[in-house]
């Protein structure tokens, strides 16, 4: 709670924080509209029957939810590594490893007791989305290279794993589509309300926000990440230790995507299947920008990608494809108008600067009154 | 002058003003340069040398006066239009692409004359240029292939192929061997007798005595004269450069009486820099517990990379760093700021804090793993807000809550953050590089006390400054760095800042 | 496997190389100026797309090229706009694009052109060079291809000399590498890489439309399936030059070309690994040789004067 209310109370960091994003989304969904009129069809029935397939009863809540929930698991990830100045492109591919990992443990361990084995698969795909996002950490830290580069690489190397052993080691004889057999009912996560698909993996993604606020705010390694982030020199300076942190932030980073596909896989799917994720690492860098990195914003802009993808299927169009791309337009619209809203705000903010250090050659004695713009 | 001096000059600067935020760099400062001669401008650093060389060049405007070649008024708004007008500057970094060669550079530069040239034709004039003043500079070798020493060279060239009658040189020879620099003297001296005029910034007594006709120089911001070098010696240069001072021992805060241990030992300590300026050759001190070892040097003589070596940001090529005895050169900054070493780092935007983060991370970030700050890692945030609570107070942090963002305040209360960040933990060595730098006079005085006042309580603290006043005024002992090297080591009590100037200057003193 | 056989690999591979060539060339000149395009997919779909509009809607192939080019260029001046007027992140607004451009070309795909007239009214046929079309094994490869094949090996040559033997590609070299000297030497950082970046856009354009117009005339969903990606990998693997990127391309192609005709014959390779080269060859040599693999000093960060 501290940096959100913090947060609120500077006239900057709250049109900074809350009315660009919002104000973007606005602006997304009226270009989407416009779009949709181009095209000949009524923006507004068109959004009255997303808003329906959304929210419209439980079973659409439902369906908005684990549509939301792979989608925030990655972006909390992608923040933490932002959040160090750490670029993690690669989220899409350690969901596909995460997810992968989680329905080795599934096919590989049947002798754990039934409760236990989603779980188990969800650690495996935490574990493994973090050795994925690791090797990037690790050149990076140690070999000077680019994160951007490496781990945007890793995504497609991720992908044929996956597609290597559903057509290899894991392919189901006579099956015409490369997927693993359905897991057995105790291996999936529990549906929490019946008529719903509302699963368990809600309590992970909920945990997942307390823990990273508590992680980034309330820690000594949340401490050193923002350090890191605001300035790398400055940190080693400080006594922190760079390179490690660089590994551990990537790894953790790597974690999280790797459990939203572990979650997808046991909890939505019910099996391993080709193409599991239809780009959510990809659409979680958006999310996490458009929620400003803080977790209630996060929770926000996922649960809106969440919703129009659900909503999407309500539209009334002739193809399929088409709801997802029509998420994808609006995503993209979003994000795109909160980068230029953010650069329109930092250059009036540094002409604002540059005259303040003019008229301060004037003015002698700043140093008596106290000063400073609170921070996030 | 050569004996067929010109009558009038051909460049003339005129009561030349310009001030920054917070300081006037330029206070009516005059100075003229003939055709075919080298003038040199002298001065510490921050004497001004730098701003009225970037005036002339058209990098700066200045607030009043006027620069004229050939008795014309010029209007520079860029080096573009100090180009056209023949007047180049080689500058300390050098404006080369380090991807292309020198013929391809030579390309570029000239094309924005509007001479347009293909890469051949830039690969003549190099070889050409090259062949008339000896320089031996190979038009199609890669610049980042070359030596230091060449790539000064084909920046000259650049200069030259654009017709410069008008040469600036700012410490040219600070990046060269002395092989190189003699080779340099020699060519300015041709050049000079081809008629180019030459101005020469350097802080090197006996070079600017050696190869300059005239030499002029500045002391913050104010022209103290201009002598001809044959009658200038290295003393009247030192004196005009540092003040007032004389012969006379300087009222220094006194001889302490120190322990007989030093805490910090460091033997035959040698760093390398990215660069060449920087590196630290060799270097032994001994810091003994309550006292001030000021460290004299120019900018760029290895203090910088000496403290961050015995602070463990940088890494030690050779030698030992000995604490109360222990080695400690391979242990990380942690380990050190644990056994007592705080650092004050010279550039405080770059690694002196973090700008983003609010004063009370910045403040506890160094000790947060303190079983009193955390446990298991989760930070005590009662226990951290006490702690600081009571340093904005006893450091005098004006700030208008500790959630504030450090990089909003201003520069003495950026650097109050850091030092009650160091202090705090009362170390038993401050490690200090340019703590007072670009502050304003009251967070200048507020340093010092901190700095007396760590001393006083025993700690053994090496303090860095170009600033000779500041040094004598708060030393017990003042070592001078020169090149990286250890010049000298003199009692605070009884130095002269004559005595220190010529240290400084690379005068070897018996 | 025969000589025959091989002479068809070779064929497959350099068709597959040339849209790969387009976009990559384009990074090359690009990058070379100081800025990363994250969004060559982006570019590279869009193209593909605008170019099958093109068709559709003219009929002519010149003209389909001409829209695909443009669309290249679009999705440049975008990318250029956040970038250079708006200081957006180079790498977010690129990925933020390339989710732009396949929610986009997706959507209209749909929307606009219907998703079942997806069959182009023409494609790029094949021009066959008279006589070197008869050599043996290496003719049919190289010289019965079609002009926007050959136009793209011509384009190594062209882009080589264009970077290294005039006076713009000096400039670029020089913003890329350092914007502040080079501003200081009188070239203009922003009007130079704004160049560049165009440049870029119309040939991963061109390399989209190829890959639609120059196969079966049909725009899916996604048709690029990542080749922008493998592109920049060329780009890196070829060390930021126009030759090592041909070269790059040509062995990433080749690998392709090997990969489909190695799941016919039944060889004991996975496939997938084959797929997945292109990207471990580049991590690396980028681990490898990281002495080597010097980026330009300036990539991806934004001048500001």
């Amino acid at each position: 709670m501290g940096s959100f209310s913090r947060l609120m109370q500077h006239r900057r960091g709250l049109a900074e924080g809350i009315l660009v994003p919002v104000v973007s989304v606005v602006l997304a969904l009226v270009t989407v509209a416009i779009i949709l009129l181009m095209v000949g069809a009524n923006p507004l029935t068109a959004y009255a029957s997303m808003l329906d397939a959304s929210f419209g009863d439980p079973y659409a809540v439902s369906n908005t939810a684990i549509k939301t929930m792979p989608r925030l698991l990655a972006a909390i990830g992608i923040a933490i590594a932002i959040r160090a100045n750490l670029w993690n492109i690669g989220a899409e591919g350690q969901i596909y490893i995460g997810g992968t990992a989680a329905a080795g443990a599934v096919l590989v361990l049947p002798v754990l007791p039934a409760p236990m084995v989603p779980l188990v698969a969800i650690v495996a795909g935490g574990i493994a989305g973090a050795v994925w996002g690791a090797i990037p950490g690790f050149l990076r830290a140690y070999r000077g290279i680019s994160e951007v580069i490496t781990s945007l690489m890793l995504v497609y190397v991720g992908i044929q794993i996956t597609q290597y052993l559903l057509e290899g080691p894991w392919a189901v004889p006579l099956s015409t589509f490369p997927a693993t057999a359905p897991f057995e009912p105790y291996a999936k996560l529990p549906v929490l309300i019946p008529g719903t698909i509302l699963n368990a993996g809600i309590f992970v993604a909920i945990a997942a926000v307390a823990v990273t606020w508590f992680l980034v705010d309330r820690t000594r390694f949340g401490l050193e990440l923002r350090a890191l982030g605001g300035n790398e020199t400055a940190s080693a300076y400080l006594g922190i230790r760079v390179k490690g942190m660089i590994v551990l932030t990537m790894a953790l980073s790597g974690a999280f995507a790797g459990i939203a596909g572990a979650v997808e896989v046991v909890g939505i799917r019910g099996r391993l299947i080709e193409g599991f994720s239809p780009g959510f690492g990809f659409e979680a860098i958006a999310i996490a920008l458009l929620g400003r990195l803080h977790p209630i914003g996060m929770v926000a802009a996922a649960l809106l990608f969440g919703a129009l993808d659900a909503g999407g299927a309500g539209l009334q169009t002739s193809a399929r494809g088409v709801s997802s791309a029509i998420v994808m337009v609006a995503a993209g619209l979003s994000v795109g108008y909160v980068l230029i809203g953010m650069g329109a705000m930092d250059r009036r903010a540094k002409r604002r600067k540059a005259r303040l250090a003019l008229s301060r050659v004037d003015r002698q004695d700043t140093a008596a009154t106290p000063e400073g713009k609170v921070a996030r | 002058m050569p004996d067929d001096a010109p009558t009038r000059p051909m460049l003339v600067a005129d009561q030349i003003t310009k001030s920054y935020p917070g300081v006037v760099a330029n206070h009516e400062v005059s100075i003229d340069l003939y055709a075919g001669e080298i003038h040199a401008v002298l001065g510490e650093n921050g004497a001004g040398k730098t701003t009225l060389m970037a005036i002339i060049y058209g990098l700066a405007r200045p607030d009043s006066g006027e620069v004229r070649l050939d008795g014309t008024p010029l209007a520079l708004h860029s080096p573009k239009d100090a180009l056209s007008h023949g007047i180049g500057f080689v500058q300390q970094h050098f404006s080369l692409i380090p991807t292309l060669t020198v013929a391809q550079n030579m390309v570029l530069s000239l094309s924005n004359s509007g001479e347009k040239v293909s890469v051949g034709e830039g690969t003549e004039r190099v070889r050409a240029l090259s062949a008339r003043y000896g320089l031996d500079v190979p038009p199609e070798a890669l610049v980042s292939s070359l030596s230091v020493g060449l790539q000064q060279r084909a920046e000259l060239l650049k200069a030259l192929a654009r017709n410069a009658r008008v040469l600036i040189l700012d410490e040219p020879t600070s990046v060269l061997t002395p092989q190189e620099s003699a080779e340099l003297s020699d060519l300015l001296t041709r050049l000079a007798a081809d008629g180019v005029g030459i101005f020469l910034i350097s802080h090197k007594l006996e070079e600017v005595l050696r190869i300059a006709d005239r030499i002029s120089v500045l002391r913050r911001g104010r022209m103290i004269g201009t002598v001809a070098a044959k009658t200038a010696t290295q003393r009247s240069l030192a004196e005009m450069m540092v003040g007032e001072l004389s012969d006379a021992p300087v009222v220094s805060a006194g001889h302490r009486p120190r322990s007989e241990t030093p805490r910090l030992v460091v033997e035959n300590l040698s760093v390398r820099s990215e660069s060449k300026r920087g590196e630290v050759h060799d270097v032994s001190l001994e810091l003994f517990p309550g006292e001030v070892l000021g460290i004299a040097g120019v900018e760029g003589s290895g203090q910088v990379e000496m403290l961050e070596a015995m602070a463990g940001v940088r890494q030690v090529t050779h030698g030992r760093i000995r604490l109360d005895g222990d080695d400690i050169s391979s242990l990380t900054v942690r380990q050190r700021q644990r056994r007592g070493i705080a650092h004050i780092a010279a550039d405080r935007h770059a690694a002196g804090f973090v700008a983003s983060l609010s004063v009370a991370d910045n403040l506890v970030v160094p000790v947060a793993g303190d079983r009193r700050f955390s446990q298991g890692g989760i930070l005590r945030r009662g226990a951290i807000r006490d702690f600081v609570k009571q340093a904005i107070e006893d450091f005098d942090i004006r700030v208008a809550g500790p959630d504030v963002e450090a990089g909003t305040l201003s520069g003495g209360n950026q650097q109050r953050v850091v030092i009650a960040r160091e202090f705090s933990r009362q170390p038993s060595v401050v490690l200090s590089c340019f703590a007072t730098r670009g502050l304003d006079f009251a967070s200048i005085v507020a340093v010092h006390e901190r700095v007396r006042a760590m001393r006083d309580a025993g700690a053994a603290v090496a303090y860095a400054s170009v600033d000779l006043d500041e040094l004598i005024a708060l030393s017990d002992r003042i070592l001078v760095l020169y090149q990286g090297r250890v010049a000298g080591i003199v009692d605070a009590e009884g130095a002269t800042s004559e005595r220190l100037g010529l240290l400084m200057g690379g005068s070897v003193l018996t | 496997m025969t000589l025959d056989w091989f002479s068809l690999l070779l064929v497959a591979a350099i068709a597959l190389a040339a849209p790969l060539l387009f976009a990559a060339l384009g990074e090359v000149i690009s990058e070379t100026a100081g800025v990363i395009n994250i969004e060559l997919e982006g570019m590279m779909l869009v193209g593909a797309f605008t170019g099958i509009a093109g068709a559709l809607a003219s009929g002519n192939i010149a003209v389909a090229f001409a829209s695909a080019l443009a669309g290249g260029v679009l999705v440049a001046a975008v990318q250029g706009i956040a970038c250079f007027i708006f200081g957006a992140n180079q790498v977010v607004a690129g990925i933020v694009l390339n989710i732009l451009a396949l929610g986009a070309t997706t959507f209209l795909l749909v929307s606009a052109l219907g998703a079942d007239v997806t069959k182009s009214a023409v494609t790029l046929e094949r021009l066959p060079i008279p006589i070197l079309s008869d050599i043996p094994y290496i003719g049919r490869a190289l010289f019965d291809q079609s002009i926007a094949v050959y136009l793209a090996y011509l384009a190594v040559p062209a882009v080589w000399w264009l970077l290294t033997r005039t006076r713009f590609g000096l400039a670029l070299k020089a913003v890329g590498e350092r914007p502040a000297a080079a501003e200081s030497m009188g070239v203009n950082v922003l009007k130079s890489r704004w160049a560049a970046l165009l440049l870029c856009g119309a040939l991963a354009g061109i390399g989209g439309g190829l890959l639609t117009l120059g196969g079966l005339g049909v725009f899916t969903p996604n048709v690029t399936k990542g080749i922008g990606f493998i592109a920049l990998a060329a780009v890196i693997f070829g060390r930021w030059k126009p030759v090592g990127a041909f070269g790059a391309v040509m062995l990433f192609s080749l690998v392709d070309a090997f990969q489909i005709r190695a799941q016919a014959l039944g060889l004991p390779i996975p496939y997938q690994l084959l797929v997945a080269l292109p990207y471990l060859v580049t991590i690396i040599a980028l681990a490898a040789f990281v002495s080597r693999m010097r980026p330009p000093a300036a990539l991806a960060i934004n001048y500001e004067r």
